[in-house]
Parts: C-alpha cells; sequence; structure tokens
C-alpha cells in the first residue's frame, strides 16, 4: 500500500473579521497516486480546504492545526524507507519546492494564463525555475504530446477556446511534473463537453503517471465515476470519507442522525439519487440485496434499474396492470403539464424570428436562415454546443446585433442578461447596484437616500425577490457566484422587461443555487414574463423549463415541449432520459421517476 | 536557402545593427543614398507597390524639414545663394538638410524592413535573452490588449442589455457612459490580476533567476549566413566607426575623397545590404522549380491514371 502525500492534522481556519471557522478539525490524509474528489456545496470550505495544500494559497487569518506534505523522492536512496523522513509542514517547504511539488489549477480560466502564445505559457513554471532552453523544449513537447494538445502549441493563448485554455493552464502546471495536483472546480466554467475532456485528461493523467490528483467539483457526475475517495464536506467540516458507490451511507447517516438531506445531494449522479429515494426508508440489509451497489453512472443505473424494474413485475405478478397504472399517472401528469402550456398558448408568441441569418465575418456564417417562434409567458432553453450561435441568437432578438436577412418582431419590452455578472457591477454594494438602474438616468445621487423611498422600496422588494437581502452591504465582487448572478438578475428585472433574455445563468452555480435559480425564474414566468435561457444544463432544463430547443450550426434543428424534445432525442438528452429509455417511458427528470417508483410500489 | 526572415533572430538582428551603424554614423551622401536606395529595393520587393506609396507620403514632411527648415534658421556656409530678410541661404545647409533628410528616410525604411525580419516572438526572443523580466512583461502586455477589448466588448452588450446604448444618447451621457464602462472594464481587470499573481507564484515565480524559451534553433544556414554578413560588413562597419565616412559640411564642403579603399567599402556595403533580398529571391527560385517539378509529377501521374482507364 502506497504511503500518505498529504495529511492535514486537526486544521482549523477563520478568516478575518469572520466569527465561524471556515474550516473546522479537519484531519485526513491523502494517499500517493490517488484520486480524491471533494463534495459540497459552494462555501462550505473547499476551497478553504483545498488553498492550504500549497503555500502560497494558504490564506491571511487565523489558522491552527498542522498540514504535512511527504516527500518520498528524499529517502528512495537511503535504504529503508523511514516514515519520518520527508514529511514537511506545508508552510515551511521552499517557494521552489511548492512550486515544482505541488500544482495547483483554479476556476478561473482567462487570468490564470500569462504568456500571449501556448507554448510559452506551457514553460512558464520552467522558466521561473531556470531551466535550460532545450530542457524547456523537451518537457513542453512531452506535455504537448502526453496532453493531446499538439495542434494547438503554436496558437495564441486568446485565440483559444475556454476548454483549450483550462487544458493549456492545466499543462502548464504538468510540465513541472508535480506530485500533487490540485484542482480548485477547474471545470466550473467549461461546457459540459469541454469538461468532460478536461475531467478524461486529469484522469489520464492520474492512472499514466500516478500523480495523485485532489479535485473539488460541483458536477459531481463527470469525476464520480474515476474517484477513489470522496470527501463530503458541510459547514466547513468533513462529513465523511467514502468510496463513491459508499456515498449512500454517508447520506443515510447524515439524515439519521441530522434529520436533512446533505447538501450535495442536488450534484451527484441523477442514478444515485434515484437509486436513493428509491431506497429510502426501507431497511438497509433487505435493501442491499434487492438493490446491489449505488449506480454512479448512467450505465450502472441503467442495469440497477431493469433488476428492479424486473423484481417488481415478477413479484407482484400484476406487472401490467401496474405498467398500465403508471402510464395512466403519467399522462395525467403530462395532461396537467400540457394544460398549463395550452393556457399559455392563448396569449400567442411574443417572439417571431423569421429566417434570419447573420455573419461577424464574410466567410461564416454564425446563424443561418433560422426561425424560431417563442410562446408568450413560456420558458424556454436553449442548448447546444459551444460555437452553435446561441449566444448571437440571444443579441440578435434582443437587438444589440442587427441580423442581415430576415425578421424578428418582439412583442414587449425586452432585456438580456450576460454571461459574466461581472460586465454589469459598477457600484461599491449589492443595493447601490440595484439603484443604479433606477437612477441611472437621472441626475441625482445614486445612493440612497431615505428621502428616495420609491426606490428604496423597489431595491428591498428586489432584494427579498432573489433572496440576497443579507449581501446587501457587500461588494458585488466579494459575492459567490450564485449571488452575483442573482444580483445580476436583479439589475435586469429592474428596467421591467416582458421578455427575460439570460445568457448561461446557471454556470458555475451549485445545485443549491441553480434551484434557487429556477425557483425564481418560474416565478417571475408566472408572473407573465417570457424566459429565454441558454444552458448547457439539461437537467436545469428539464426541470424548470416548459419547452426546449436544440441549436446546432447556426439552426435550431429541435424546439418542442420538454417532455416530447427529450423524449425524441436519443443523445442530446438528460442522463435520466437516457438511463430510462425503454424501461420506463416519458421519464426525464429525477422527480419524473421518483413519481413512477412511488406509485409502482404501491 | 531560406527566407531572411526565416533565419535566427541574432542574424536578422547583426543585419538590421550593421545596415543602420553605417547609415547614421556618418551624414555623408554616399552611404546615405545607397542605404535608401537599397532599403526602398528590399522594401519594394518585400511590400510591393504600396511601400512605396507609404514611403512618398512619409518623405514629404521629411524633406520638407531638411531642405527648406534647415537653411531658414542655419546659415553657416560660405555659398551663399540668396538672401532672405539680410540673412544668407547657403548651399552648403541645403545639402546638409537634404543628405541629413536622406539619412533619416533611409533609417526609417530600414525599421520598416525590420518589421518583417523580426516579429514580435523574435523581439521577445532578443529582449529576453538580457532581460528575461522585460521580455515576460512584453508579452504578458501583448496578451493583455485584446482580452480587454474582448471585456470592453462584453460590457457594452451588458449595458446594451437593459437599454443603455450609447447610440440614443447625447454627446455628453455619451462620454460619460463611456467612462462608466471603461471604469467597469479596470476593475474587472484588476480582479483578474489578482488571480493571475497567484497563478504564476503558484508556478514558481520568483522563486531565483528565470530563463526564456524560445523555438529558435542555431542551424548550419545561420552559421553560413553570419560568415557572410561578417564577410561583407564587418569592413565598412569598421571604417564608419572609425570615422572614415564624415564629411564637413561648414564652413566648406569637403566630400569623402574617392580613393580606392573607400570605393571597395562603398561596394560591399552595397553587396551586404543586398544580402537579404539575394537570399529571398534565391529562395523563391528555389521553391518554384520545386514546385513546378512537383505539378510535372502530378501531371504525368495523372497521364497515367488516365491511360490507365
Amino acid at each position: 500500500m502506497a504511503g500518505n502525500i498529504i495529511e492535514f492534522d486537526n486544521v482549523s481556519f477563520t478568516y478575518p473579521g469572520a466569527n465561524k471557522a471556515a474550516i473546522k478539525d479537519i484531519t485526513f490524509e491523502i494517499r500517493q497516486s490517488e484520486f480524491i474528489v471533494i463534495a459540497g456545496k459552494s462555501g462550505c470550505g473547499k476551497s478553504t480546504l483545498l488553498s492550504h495544500m500549497k503555500k502560497n494559497h494558504i490564506p491571511f487569518g487565523r489558522g491552527e492545526g498542522n498540514m504535512y506534505f511527504i516527500d518520498n523522492a528524499n529517502n528512495e536512496s537511503g535504504g529503508i524507507p523511514n516514515i519520518n523522513s520527508g514529511r514537511i509542514p506545508i508552510e515551511e517547504m521552499s517557494d521552489r519546492d511548492s512550486a515544482k511539488k505541488i500544482g495547483f489549477v483554479g476556476q478561473d480560466i482567462d487570468s490564470q494564463i500569462v504568456s500571449d502564445k501556448v507554448w510559452h505559457e506551457l514553460s512558464f513554471g520552467l522558466e521561473n525555475l531556470g531551466y535550460k532552453n532545450d530542457v524547456m523544449r523537451r518537457r513542453t513537447a512531452e506535455i504537448a504530446e502526453f496532453m493531446g494538445i499538439r495542434e494547438i502549441y503554436r496558437k495564441k493563448t486568446e485565440e483559444l477556446s475556454g476548454g483549450e485554455k483550462q487544458l493549456v493552464a492545466l499543462a502548464s502546471v504538468m510540465a513541472m511534473n508535480p506530485k500533487v495536483l490540485i484542482l480548485d472546480e477547474p471545470v466550473n466554467q467549461l461546457s459540459p463537453k469541454a469538461a468532460k475532456s478536461f475531467i478524461n485528461a486529469l484522469v489520464q493523467i492520474n492512472r499514466e503517471l500516478s500523480t495523485t490528483i485532489v479535485i473539488s467539483e460541483q458536477r459531481l457526475s463527470d469525476v464520480l465515476p474515476y474517484a477513489d475517495r470522496v470527501v463530503v464536506m458541510q459547514d466547513g467540516e468533513i462529513v465523511d470519507i467514502k468510496k463513491p458507490e459508499e456515498l449512500d451511507v454517508v447520506f443515510d447517516e447524515y439524515r439519521k442522525k441530522k434529520e436533512r438531506e446533505l447538501a450535495i445531494y442536488n450534484a451527484i449522479p441523477a442514478a444515485s439519487r434515484i437509486y436513493m429515494s428509491a431506497r429510502k426508508g426501507q431497511d438497509g440489509k433487505q435493501l442491499n440485496e434487492k438493490h446491489g451497489k449505488m449506480p454512479v453512472s448512467v450505465r450502472q443505473g441503467r442495469e440497477w434499474l431493469e433488476s428492479i424494474h424486473n423484481v417488481e413485475g415478477g413479484q407482484s405478478g400484476t406487472g401490467k396492470q401496474n405498467a398500465n397504472g403508471k402510464q395512466n399517472a403519467n399522462e395525467k401528469q403530462n395532461a396537467n403539464e400540457k394544460q398549463i402550456v395550452a393556457e399559455n398558448k392563448k396569449s400567442g408568441d411574443c417572439v417571431k424570428v423569421k429566417d434570419i441569418s447573420f455573419s461577424y465575418a464574410k466567410d461564416r456564417k454564425v446563424i443561418d436562415k433560422l426561425s424560431l417562434n417563442i410562446e408568450s409567458g413560456s420558458f424556454t432553453a436553449i442548448m447546444g454546443g459551444n460555437g452553435s450561435g446561441k449566444t448571437t441568437l440571444l443579441k440578435c432578438i434582443s437587438g444589440i446585433l442587427k441580423v442581415r436577412s430576415g425578421k424578428i418582431e418582439t412583442d414587449g419590452k425586452v432585456a438580456y442578461l450576460v454571461q459574466n455578472p461581472k460586465a454589469l457591477f459598477t457600484e461599491l454594494t449589492a443595493e447601490e447596484e440595484l439603484a443604479e438602474v433606477l437612477t441611472d438616468n437621472k441626475k441625482n445621487d445614486k445612493k440612497i437616500k431615505s428621502g428616495n423611498d420609491q426606490i428604496k422600496k423597489k431595491v428591498d422588494e428586489m432584494l427579498a425577490l432573489l433572496e440576497i437581502d443579507d449581501c446587501r452591504k457587500m461588494h458585488p465582487y466579494d459575492l459567490s457566484g450564485g449571488q452575483a448572478q442573482r444580483l445580476a438578475l436583479g439589475k435586469v428585472l429592474l428596467t421591467e422587461p416582458d421578455i427575460l433574455l439570460l445568457d448561461e445563468p446557471t454556470k458555475g452555480l451549485d445545485g443549491e443555487f441553480k434551484e434557487k435559480l429556477g425557483q425564481i425564474l418560474k416565478q417571475l414566468q408566472s408572473r407573465g414574463k417570457t424566459i429565454v435561457v441558454i444552458t448547457h444544463d439539461m437537467e436545469f432544463a428539464a426541470k424548470h423549463a416548459t419547452h426546449c430547443a436544440f441549436m446546432f450550426d447556426g439552426d435550431i434543428v429541435a424546439s418542442d415541449e420538454k417532455y416530447t424534445f427529450f423524449c425524441e432525442n436519443m443523445f442530446f438528452t438528460t442522463e435520466v432520459s437516457r438511463m430510462t429509455k425503454g424501461i420506463l417511458e416519458r421519464c426525464i427528470t429525477v422527480e419524473d421517476v421518483q413519481r413512477r417508483l412511488a406509485h409502482g410500489n404501491k | 536557402m531560406q527566407r531572411f526572415n526565416e533565419y535566427h533572430p541574432i542574424i536578422n538582428l547583426i543585419f538590421i545593427v550593421i545596415a543602420l551603424i553605417i547609415t547614421m554614423s556618418s551624414i555623408n551622401p554616399y552611404t546615405a543614398g545607397l542605404s535608401l536606395f537599397m532599403a526602398l529595393l528590399y522594401g519594394r520587393y518585400l511590400y510591393g507597390r504600396k511601400y512605396l506609396k507609404i514611403f512618398v507620403f512619409l518623405s514629404i514632411p521629411v524633406i520638407i524639414f531638411a531642405a527648406v527648415f534647415v537653411p531658414l534658421f542655419s546659415h553657416n556656409g560660405e555659398t551663399a545663394l540668396f538672401y532672405i530678410n539680410d540673412l544668407p541661404v547657403t548651399l552648403e545647409t541645403i545639402l546638409f538638410g537634404l543628405v541629413t533628410g536622406m539619412m533619416m528616410l533611409a533609417t526609417i525604411s530600414w525599421f520598416y524592413v525590420a518589421g518583417s525580419m523580426i516579429d514580435t516572438e523574435k523581439f521577445l526572443y532578443l529582449t529576453g535573452r538580457l532581460l528575461p523580466t522585460i521580455a515576460l512583461i512584453i508579452s504578458m502586455t501583448i496578451g493583455m490588449i485584446p482580452k480587454l477589448i474582448k471585456k470592453y466588448k462584453e460590457v457594452s452588450d451588458a449595458q446594451a442589455g437593459i437599454g443603455r446604448n450609447s447610440g440614443d444618447m447625447s454627446v455628453m451621457r455619451r462620454i460619460q457612459f463611456m467612462l462608466k464602462k471603461l471604469s467597469i472594464v479596470i476593475s474587472w481587470t484588476l480582479e483578474d490580476s489578482v488571480n493571475t499573481t497567484v497563478s504564476m507564484e503558484s508556478r514558481g515565480y520568483g522563486t531565483g533567476k528565470r530563463t526564456n524559451t524560445h523555438l529558435f534553433k542555431f542551424i548550419r544556414n545561420d552559421r553560413i549566413m553570419l560568415v557572410l554578413l561578417m564577410a561583407f560588413g564587418s569592413f565598412p562597419c569598421t571604417m564608419a566607426i572609425l570615422g572614415k565616412y564624415r564629411v564637413n559640411y561648414f564652413p566648406s564642403m569637403e566630400f569623402t575623397e574617392i580613393t580606392f579603399i573607400n570605393v571597395v567599402s562603398f561596394f560591399m556595403f552595397f553587396l551586404f545590404m543586398g544580402i537579404p533580398m539575394a537570399s529571398d529571391i534565391i529562395n523563391e527560385a528555389y521553391e518554384n522549380s520545386g514546385e513546378n517539378m512537383s505539378k510535372a509529377a502530378a501531371n504525368s501521374n495523372e497521364r497515367r491514371d488516365n491511360n490507365g482507364r
């Protein structure tokens, strides 16, 4: 068994000015060559924990306990391995050692890159350590080949896509051949496709170079199948450390003890959630016989679902009837949904896009003869890969870009929210930020005066609606991703639009924030606003939207009511749909399956 | 053979430095004229006719400055041509002005041509060898500009998204609005730069002496070129540095004597400046013949295919 490489001994840390510790009594160890996933909702101390693993990342504040880095290279030649030799407190490592042996990749894509050319970026770390040119060329060539980024070796870093940039950042760290790789939500800002290829690169590094990997991640479904162990965190503490397929035990125990669900429940794979809800409240031993291990991937989920489906069918003996019953229930529900849609339909379409084309450069069309109608009062999710023209479409609808040919008709005031909320923030506090929208066109002071009651009232209402009341005095840049996104949404809402266009509002949000955002959007929808959202998150779309559209190569290739949309798509559909296709019909969200299974059990 | 801009940056640098030393060491009509002529010839070859157009536009102010302003304000020299307000305008100052102008134009033209030989990457390499940190700063600055532009665009879109278009604003409002957008870009950039610093530190920035990577190789062709440049350049360069090309204009003109040695050195300077263009032309001819051969081969293949059918 391999020895440890990082050890934490009772580590606690409190940020200056905070009255609660960000992490409390953290004691755990990471073994050599392990693939460790740190799971927890945002603000649970994941980042703080990770930043304690590298010297220059340790934040200022009050810290207790010790972190150790165990360097076996020191005693490799020493004959008998001595457990204590090479055990260095992380704070006392030399800067050079720290740079060489512990690699760090963060979530902010653009600002991590220093040089203007890819090859130069790859050698940045080596340059700092003073390597000779021929050594650097060899190393960068090796790593470029290994990571499969040879084609972009001579490109400008600015021309790269987000996924490529992040791969370059990873390769640049890997060029120094670190022992440990620490990654703080590295795929947070990437599209699912790019995130997958990044995770694949990580897995390759872990399996082929046996580099230890410690990664924190919100979309657990991508990393969980590869993890050796998962560190589950909540409120600054480690709840448990378990293998991914044993996570259900952690959830069960936590539920028993605290009588609530762990916060990362929404982040685990759909298959795992369905599994857990199916066996909730039943006796563990009996269940394990029936259900087997917890599934963490679509394939495992499908196998599990098939097994219990068969068992149920066999046991009841009235499988067919049951199935009919299920279908009835489902149809009823569908009917409900359809009714809602039908009600909305009365009001007609509020966005009519007819045969539009758009191109930035002469030779390449971004949008090609696209037509789309959006019903007034609907909640449409537009999905599709990077570069398919989604953002351009929204910009055209909002009038920021003028189309060359075709016609766009909008009925009502349109507002558009860009991807990065930072592009919208000008003021010093969240409440001033909202007030700015209302006062901008007048000459008066932007500060909220007591006399300006109307503005204050509107701001308060908005803060309450978005549930960011408690951070009204905070600087917009200090807000978490989810809060910043909601504040930006608030600014847009204060312009009182009828049609709301949102460009990837779910980007970088954790499960809980996403859920909250979905609720807020639904609420807005119920007030009669029409919502169009670009998202990569199919589960979000399946759960909250009423309509979905699939954009590909500058055109909408599919647009439908969401159940029809997801059930008719074979590959471009939710995990649940892929898992249940052919076993349970018309299931696209975890809730659908839960409802169905619950009905079946009765 | 290879194009001159495909040589190692050191070679390009040596060429341009020697050419400039000789051109600028003295206000000599022979060196200045030769240098200007060769720079124009190479520039025309590299950039085509538009280069000459640019040159004409550039030369007008220089000539006005040199041939009109200098004689108006300097009155040295023996040969008075005419008088303005009782002050002599002399032949010597006019000639001095013209030659100075020619030298300046030659220098500018060489710099323009040097742009084709030394691109950003080579420039970074050349600075990086001496001052790695400065090279890094330059590289980061170059990387920064497109990032800033991108951010500005995004901010503009964001503002337009909540109904603020500069199109329907008064001039004052428009300026205010632009300043607001710029301030967003700046605070955003500053926020990002904190991240950049941490990312640099994580990869060991500041832990010791920095080196600089480059993808350049000094190969046999470079060595040959170095010998060629030295063979033709070192003699006139030495002459220039020793002040052998000096020309006195005042009080009366004393031209360089037409000695054998001087003529030889001018000729060598002429050949020296012709090296880059010769290298390019030979390379082109070689490539063309190669292309023709491959075309011929393709043709014969086609024919064979046709025959086969």
